[in-house]
């Protein structure tokens, strides 16, 4: 709190040296993971993303949900969509739904498309937990393989107004 | 980093010293690396999200 | 070896309108006290609001009272967003500008009306947005307020006042050290102290700005004058305030964490050249850790998340984990030279962990460290944000920094100010050395519930995860651990406003005739300036202790991060 020596420009002493030495090398372990992940992990953050409209990409959902579905879910009358591996599959948020209900094959690729008609949400899956926001006007293209077979949810977890804990989608994945 | 000898008093202070003493200069320099490193790539980024297909 | 104060005479001109304090031999400027005391009471006037939305939004989170109805909730959950994360820390901040820059340089507060203006902007604008959050039931934004979610004017308008008010503020603190530079009040540098609050400055220059940026323009958007706002344009210039405002809160708290280890132990910092480099790695690169909020948005590559998650190089990581050596370092040096010296942590055990200074700084330094910031580093790694995003990962790991860390320690602070600003006598001196232990306690159960919660899958935000049917049973116990973490906390808060007021309100005018609290007549801030460089370097008082326990906190940084690399491997593929 109160005037430091005049000249206070002095060497390190060891422990401050040894400490600062561990740190910094375990600063650089920290920066080198996000790189080695990304080249040689399984699991990282989508980075192909459009412009769109909401327009647009409701469009290109409707379109998705006329070609391939399946079915419609028992509980909400949503329509299930299954599209051939590999394929551009769409999902659209919108206060306060997911819309469609996805069906996939575990095990194999799928292009997922994720975007906003109105506000921003939160694409939550559950019980994978795999976490990304969906923003109005950005088409998000996550390539996913399940791992795991089973019913998930979709929670969203972005606040979007007063029915936000309303909103949970549906994604089933079957075994091959 | 490290110097060697003892301060003396009338030593002028190291440059270090007046380097760290610089408030304008630590200033410029933190708004300014945070400003293009954070805000100007990312808007760039944004910017050059191409169109859908 | 320092001096008590610094000795330049102050000019008989009736601009200098002081008071020595009889404790710490300093001088405090008159307008600077009174600025002090308003700033902090608007400060404990929002943590107050800010609290009790804290209370109600705990006890509809744990499940089992689920108290309140969903609009209230997300109408709770904005203001105690606002009221904490911006009013009562920066507020609170303020008051320590104008302590900094006057009483710690020996100088007058050369720009008091510009001050007071700023202080009306601030108090206008707090204000406001409590009113506007409680009465309009379209602005439940969030502190956050993400374009397109849509509230009124008025709200965007508060945050704009309050915003100009700080910045106003902020720079009446350089006016007031390029005036004392030049009326030659002091020599040299900075002290650390000083250097250190200046740190936050610059940070709250950006970060003010930023804010400027984000949300005048949602201003004009919310009346229908702009016509598009790109929701990730607008992201990037609200977490280029909405983070460095907490990178704001670090640097205060790492300058307060300094001043109460002189104040209760008498330090002297081991390396001034070490612990200034520090904080220069903060105003260099700390900003940069706004991406940590944007890692799992669309649009941004990889090379700009992983460059900017990681402060650059994580060098701004760096920077904490040398002030994280750096103080217990310089407390054990001192103690070891006052002849505590047994073993490797007998200095810790003789330390006073009665004296309500000592006790807020150890928990704050605690849980900042191991819990906040050993979380946030992890979070913020690229690919596991995945894992974490918006889950209630994340209020776990920031309760654990803000409110774990600076508030803790804003709060033993405030003992101090009390008797030697304010001159009241601190009052409920035993509750007062209690409830740094009670608020830290309860913030500690209150982020690990929520961390244990997010990790199970609960969103943050969110009303009633129960809803959705895909929460494991096990999330009603990781819920109650952080409700009843929150009723501890409360009560500590209680206990702090309680002190506060009976203090504050009670009792005649009193100059302080002691530093300590509660733990002695001897006055550590004296004491500080008697350590020799001799005694600093004597191979007895080397901070042995001090290192192992920084290389403790080291592996358990390494376990918890290497274990999220693990869990997310086990997550179905994606890129």
């Amino acid at each position: 709190m109160l005037a430091p020596e005049r000249t206070w420009w002095k060497p390190l002493g060891r422990m401050e040296k040894t400490w600062l030495t561990v740190a910094f090398v375990w600063c650089i372990f920290l920066t080198l993971m996000m790189p080695l992940w990304y080249f040689m992990g399984k699991q990282n953050v989508p980075t192909e993303t459009y412009r769109t409209t909401p327009e647009a990409f409701g469009a290109k959902v409707n379109a998705f949900v006329d070609q391939y579905t399946v079915g419609s879910d028992a509980a909400t009358g949503m329509p299930i969509v299954a599209a051939p591996a590999g394929s551009d599959i769409y999902l659209r948020a919108m206060k306060w739904q997911w819309y469609p209900v996805l069906q996939l094959e575990q095990g194999q690729t799928y292009r997922l498309h994720i975007s906003s008609m109105d506000l921003d949400h939160g694409f939550s899956l559950q019980p994978v937990n795999i976490n990304l926001q969906v923003l109005p006007g950005y088409d998000y293209v996550a390539t996913i393989i399940p791992t795991t077979n089973g019913d998930f949810t979709i929670v969203c977890n972005e606040y979007c107004d007063v029915g936000h804990h309303t909103m949970a989608g549906k994604v089933i994945v079957v075994k091959k | 980093m490290a110097k060697k000898g003892k301060p003396e008093a009338n030593e002028p202070e190291p440059k270090g010293q007046k380097v760290f003493d610089n408030i304008w200069l630590l200033f410029a320099l933190s708004l300014l690396i945070s400003t293009l490193i954070y805000n100007v790539w990312g808007i760039i980024d944004l910017m050059n999200v191409p169109f859908a297909k | 070896m320092t001096t008590l104060a610094p000795t330049t005479p102050w000019t008989s001109t009736a601009k200098d309108d002081y008071r020595i304090c009889g404790v710490t031999t300093l001088k405090v400027d008159m307008h600077a006290e009174r600025l002090i005391i308003a700033n902090a009471v608007m400060a404990v006037v929002c943590l107050l609001l800010g609290g009790i939305a804290a209370l109600l939004i705990a006890l509809t989170r744990w499940q089992v009272f689920h108290l309140l109805p969903a609009n209230w909730f997300y109408r709770l959950l904005t203001l105690h967003g606002i009221d904490m994360l911006v009013a009562w820390i920066v507020f609170f901040e303020m008051a320590g500008l104008h302590f900094g820059s006057t009483a710690l340089l020996n100088a007058r507060h050369a720009s008091p009306k510009l001050a007071w203006f700023g202080f009306i902007l601030m108090t206008i604008g707090g204000l406001m947005v409590n009113g506007v959050v409680l009465f309009d039931p379209n602005s439940s934004v969030m502190f956050s307020a993400y374009v397109p979610l849509k509230a009124h004017p008025l709200f965007y308008l508060s945050y704009i006042l309050f915003a100009v008010g700080a910045l106003i503020t902020v720079a009446t603190f350089f006016i007031n050290i390029v005036v004392a530079k030049r009326e030659g009040r002091f020599s040299g540098s900075l002290p650390l102290v000083v250097f250190g609050l200046m740190t936050a400055a610059i940070l709250a220059v950006y970060t003010l700005l930023e804010g400027a940026a984000a949300i005048v323009p949602a201003f004009f958007w919310s009346m229908g004058i702009l016509k598009n706002y790109d929701p990730g344009i607008y992201r990037n210039f609200f977490w280029g305030f909405g983070h460095p405002a907490q990178q704001v809160n670090l640097a205060a708290m790492v300058a307060i964490w300094y001043a109460l280890a002189q104040m209760t132990t008498g330090i002297r910092p081991v390396n001034e050249k070490f612990s200034r480099f520090a904080f220069i790695l903060y105003l260099f690169f700390i900003n940069l850790g706004s991406a940590h909020h944007l890692l799992v948005d669309p649009g941004l590559s990889f090379a700009w998340k992983a460059v900017n998650t990681s402060y650059a190089m994580y060098l701004a990581v760096l920077g904490s984990m040398m002030h994280a050596f750096s103080i217990p370092a310089a407390i054990e040096v001192a103690q070891r030279a006052k002849g505590h010296n047994k073993g490797l942590f007998g200095w810790l055990r003789n330390a006073p962990w009665g004296e309500p200074g000592f006790a807020a700084l150890i928990m704050s330094m605690i849980i900042f460290g191991w819990i906040g910031g050993v979380t946030g580093v992890t979070i913020g790694t690229e690919q596991i944000n995945m894992l974490a995003h918006n889950t209630m990962r994340l209020p776990g790991h920031f309760h654990a920094t803000v409110v774990g860390g600076t508030t803790t320690v804003f709060m033993g602070f405030t003992y101090y100010v009390i008797p030697l600003i304010f001159r009241k006598e601190l009052k409920l001196k035993s509750w007062a050395k209690l409830q740094p232990y009670v608020f830290g306690f309860g913030t500690i159960l209150v982020s690990l519930g929520m961390i244990t919660s997010g990790l199970q899958g609960v969103a943050r935000r969110h009303w009633d995860i129960t809803f959705t049917g895909v929460v494991p049973g096990t999330v009603n116990i990781t819920l109650a651990i952080m409700g009843i973490g929150a009723l501890i906390a409360v009560t500590g808060g209680i206990m702090y406003i309680t002190i506060v007021l009976t203090s504050i309100l009670t009792g005649p005018r009193l100059e302080a005739s002691n530093l300590l609290l509660t733990s002695g007549t001897n006055n550590p801030l004296l004491e500080s300036t008697k350590l020799t460089d001799e005694m600093m370097e004597r191979p007895q008082n080397q901070p042995k202790g001090t290192l192992v326990i920084v290389f403790a906190f080291l592996a358990w940084f390494a376990i918890y991060y290497l274990s999220n690399w693990w869990l997310l491997g086990r997550t179905w593929f994606i890129k």
